[in-house]
């Protein structure tokens, strides 16, 4: 089996003791950095910090792509400059530079903070985004993307972040338009994880009842693999909710459990939806094995309101029986982010030649 | 930065502990030795500076590979990169025909796919997880697994399991 081999060839990967000594030595005495031995990395971090250091104004945007020539001409051959800039609630973000090649774009966007210092996050922080290609709209599901810190200027107030497109069906080309549109970047990440030793599983199933008449809309699902096998046996109703059982998570509360389809439904309730309130929940058993959701629907009151959501119920669905579910507790992964800033950022640029 | 001999004991204990996941993750996206331990000394350094409040050892080790993804990815994006090479030059030994295969398999794969099947099949990350560590929808990381596993067949004619 190629796993099994995939694991076998990963015991021979190791780092050298040498250099895990290294590593503690270093970490003792933090000193400057070799440059000859991390020239690429360091150069690369050095491009960063300059760019946030010129000042980010659409007029400079020229500047943006000279001073990564100086510091580096190859990576500047790569990048072709662009003039894209919008401001929204006092922050002004700017498409630095694109690189295009065969089907994957990478693009260097800033945000600079014009009133305040609300972009000093961390590295941690997340951006919710919406990436529309019209030229690929005719294919589903055709690319991915990802928009992630790559650094922050203190003096200029400049967060820098690299937006990555990998296109999956159709093609790319030339003089293609992308939107890229911003409504939110998130602090960081608070997460609280355990057993939810507050929720009496037996009570709320023995009580539990079924919106029968659309009282929540199911508005969307995730699905692990193994849902496959029950998709087709599963009606898309969810539990009724009960009262709020609070957790220690912030803003997330047990509303209720209870079978139907052959299907245990775990709903939880999620506010403050605007700071990325996420989770997930599992069955812990007694021999501390776990036992994963299959898969889980999404509701709430009124459907077509779902980009205004504040709040949700979840009902997360598990193949189990009710004896089993006897020897079983509920343990919660809740995540949400602090220090949001919003706005509505956004840009449109056409991609240029590809570079070779 | 001021630090004491408690601080730096954990800190040790940390590197040790983590060597092996940060190392391999690294690997797994510049596939060459040379380029995984600038990584390497690059996220433990990083973890110094930053000195992060961490809540667990579960929170430790993503924290950590979350870090190590982002320098790789900046590694990757400079202009000095390095070829990748076989798993046999980096292990100075011959290896077993099914290992040879499947290593110059991975070696086509682009770096995020690599990534994405050592975290999911060695790390054992669920993809909800692997989202929270690489910064990604769980969607995402759905896809990039089944287009690696999809590639990974076409090479090696058989399932990626």
């Amino acid at each position: 089996m190629m796993k099994e081999t995939y694991l076998k060839m990963q015991e021979r990967i190791q780092p050298d003791a040498a250099l895990i000594t290294a590593a503690v030595e270093s970490a003792a005495k933090p000193k400057r950095r070799p440059i000859l031995k991390y020239t690429g990395i360091a150069a690369a971090a050095a491009c960063l910090v300059m760019v946030g250091s010129v000042p980010v104004l659409a007029a400079n945007v020229p500047a943006f792509y000279h001073v990564l020539y100086k510091i580096s001409p190859q990576t500047a051959e790569l990048f072709k400059p662009v003039e894209m800039t919008c401001e929204s609630n006092g922050i002004r973000m700017e498409v630095g530079a694109i690189y295009f090649r065969e089907n994957t774009v990478e693009v260097y966007v800033t945000m600079q903070d014009l009133e305040a210092d609300r972009l000093n996050m961390g590295e941690n922080i997340v951006s919710s985004f919406r990436l529309m290609v019209p030229s690929l709209s005719e294919y589903s599901q055709s690319s991915i993307a990802s928009c992630n810190y790559t650094g922050y200027d203190t003096e200029h107030k400049t967060l820098t972040m690299l937006l990555e497109i990998e296109v999956l069906h159709g093609e790319l080309t030339p003089g293609d338009e992308v939107i890229f549109s911003l409504d939110h970047v998130y602090g960081e990440e608070i997460h609280w994880e355990g057993e939810l030793d507050m929720v009496d599983l037996q009570s709320a199933v023995a009580n539990a009842e079924f919106c029968e008449n659309e009282e929540l809309q199911v508005y969307a699902l995730f699905e692990n693999p193994e849902w496959e096998a029950y998709r087709e046996k599963t009606q898309f109703i969810m539990l009724k909710p009960s009262a709020k059982t609070p957790t220690p998570a912030e803003s997330v509360a047990f509303t209720g459990a209870g079978y139907r389809d052959g299907l245990l439904h775990m709903q939880m309730h999620f506010e403050e939806l605007d700071d990325l309130n996420t989770g997930t929940v599992s069955l812990l058993k007694a021999d501390g094995t776990r036992i994963e959701p299959l898969a889980g629907m999404y509701g709430c009151e009124d459907k077509s309101k779902i980009h205004d959501l504040t709040s949700q119920y979840t009902d997360y669905l598990f193949d189990i029986s009710e004896e089993e579910l006897l020897d079983c507790r509920l343990y919660g992964d809740f995540r949400k982010h602090s220090d949001n800033v919003a706005g509505d950022w956004t840009v449109t640029f056409t991609l240029p030649e590809r570079t070779e | 930065m001021h630090r004491n001999k408690q601080d730096q004991e954990e800190t040790e204990r940390i590197i040790r502990q983590y060597a092996d996941a940060v190392y391999r993750l690294a690997y797994s996206y510049v596939h060459n030795r040379s380029d995984a331990e600038d990584i390497f000394q690059e996220v433990f350094l990083r973890y110094v500076r930053r000195n992060p409040k961490l809540e667990s050892e579960t929170h430790c080790k993503a924290w950590l590979l979350r870090v190590t993804a982002n320098c790789a990815k900046n590694h990757l994006n400079s202009a000095w990169k390095r070829h990748t090479v076989s798993l046999e030059e980096t292990a100075g030994a011959v290896l077993p025909e099914e290992e040879h295969r499947l290593d110059a398999a991975l070696r086509e794969l682009e770096p995020h796919y690599r990534a994405v099947i050592h975290l999911y099949y060695y790390e054992g990350y669920r993809t909800e997880e692997i989202a929270k560590i690489l910064h990604c929808k769980p969607s995402t990381i759905r896809s990039r697994l089944a287009r690696a596993r999809e590639k990974l067949k076409e090479m090696l004619k058989e399932e990626f399991v």
